[in-house]
């Protein structure tokens, strides 16, 4: 075992949250984030007055999005340390479960990237890109869920409980139920649930984050702590 | 030794100094922290629904009328006894009363599912009178926290069944303190559950 590798891969989580808030959020001006209820001529002129702005930014979300995978991998082997056995089905879930968030915010930066691609684009379908972003992106809950869920039931359930501490397999359940609300973003175009509103945005935003801080925090300390040279 | 320590035969042996200090909270620490974490989503929610509410009172209380306050009486009642079944099923566990865990446990999960089918009817109500989450904020908030509500009781259903199967293993009735540990954990769920509709029936059937 490379004790470096596994920190470089879990390091990946501080480019990605870089090339995340950076290219999805400041540099297109997206942040705050862009209102659901604009119209499509108010969307088309957003395109117009920032294209280069929005092609840039999209461009590292992108290439961000792979690192996603990176920062999983590492987590995942400490799942395997933690489940045991022959069969780690956890680990295979949290691990495939990633691949959907790595798929969500790509495309995400995809659909941006095809909006801003032609400038005589009608603006009803610069909105409608935007709107899959936007919707995929901060909604991204199928994998959150999914894969949050594995890792709270790996650390509760699995054979060694010096991996992670307990309480962090209570906070992985507890945020696989919160990332759920990402699933009534579809039904409002503005108020509390809306992709800019106080549930929708930005307690998802504060605990996709605060999630990655933590996880990234103790999968640093389980790796440095790993026993086999 | 056991007389002193009526409520937790499974930890008699350890001493009563070492005892209190570990039996402080029931449960364990992690368990805690997902029911602060819990409570502090909820009170968001919470929030942000009384924002909104300050912004067009009228609507809300026009709204609110057209909820069902029998209903949501007979749910509470439900919420209670279950809750009430869970607490004796956790007094039973401590005192070692053979084959009474599993059975309460059974009982309360049997109120939980009367709760639940009875919101499938209060829903199916407000949708056959085309009131949706779409429909105004009053609605969206009604939908979503009872609907969030909701999951959790399905989510405490699924524990509780756990747990009467959890408890059925043991033939003299007896838990070893890991056990009782786990039995409290799930029960605490089940608390918060009952907890949050309280609120959830006081916030949007009562105060109008």
């Amino acid at each position: 075992m490379n004790r470096l590798n596994h920190l470089i891969c879990i390091h990946s989580a501080i480019p990605f949250c870089i090339l995340l808030g950076l290219g999805f959020f400041f540099i297109p001006g997206w942040f705050p984030p862009i209102s659901p209820g604009m119209s499509a001529a108010e969307t088309g002129a957003m395109y117009e007055a920032n294209r280069l702005a929005i092609q840039f930014g999209m461009t590292l979300t992108v290439l961000g999005s792979g690192l996603w995978w990176v920062f999983s991998a590492a987590i995942a082997m400490q799942m395997r340390r933690i489940e045991g056995g022959d069969f780690p089905i956890l680990t295979c879930i949290q691990l495939t479960s990633s691949v959907g968030n790595v798929i969500v915010i790509m495309l995400a930066g995809y659909f941006c990237l095809t909006a801003a691609y032609r400038p005589d684009m009608p603006a009803s379908t610069v909105q409608s890109f935007t709107d899959i972003a936007w919707l995929m992106n901060i909604g991204a809950y199928p994998s959150t869920f999914i894969g949050t869920l594995a890792l709270g039931l790996c650390i509760l359930t699995g054979e060694r409980g010096d991996v992670y501490p307990r309480w962090l397999g209570y906070l992985n359940i507890w945020y696989a139920v919160v990332s759920l609300a990402g699933g009534l973003l579809a039904f409002y175009h503005g108020g509390p649930f809306s992709w800019n509103g106080e549930i929708g945005f930005w307690l998802e935003a504060n605990c996709f984050f605060g999630w990655i801080i933590l996880m990234w925090w103790f999968s640093v300390r389980a790796i440095k702590t790993w026993e086999v040279a | 030794m056991a007389a002193t320590v009526p409520f937790a035969p499974g930890v008699e042996e350890e001493g009563v100094a070492h005892r209190t200090k570990a039996r402080a909270l029931p449960g364990e620490g992690g368990i805690w922290l997902f029911i602060a974490g819990d409570l502090s989503i909820f009170s968001q929610l919470f929030l942000t629904y009384f924002y909104y509410r300050a912004q067009q009172p009228a609507l809300y209380s026009a709204a609110q009328q057209h909820l069902d306050q029998g209903l949501g009486m007979l749910n509470t009642a439900l919420m209670l006894t279950s809750s009430l079944f869970v607490a004796l099923a956790v007094h039973a566990a401590r005192r070692g009363m053979a084959g009474w865990p599993s059975r309460l446990y059974w009982l309360a999960a049997l109120c939980g599912v009367g709760f639940g089918v009875i919101k499938i009817f209060e829903y199916g109500a407000k949708i056959s009178h085309g009131i949706t989450l779409t429909t105004n904020d009053m609605f969206m908030f009604y939908f979503i926290l009872t609907g969030t509500h909701m999951l959790h009781v399905m989510m405490g259903i699924g524990v509780l069944l756990f747990l009467a199967n959890y408890c059925r293993g043991t033939g003299d009735g007896r838990f070893t303190p890991a056990a009782l540990r786990t039995i409290e954990c799930g029960s605490l769920f089940w608390h918060v559950v009952d907890l949050l509709w309280i609120i959830l029936f006081a916030l949007l059937y009562l105060i109008r």
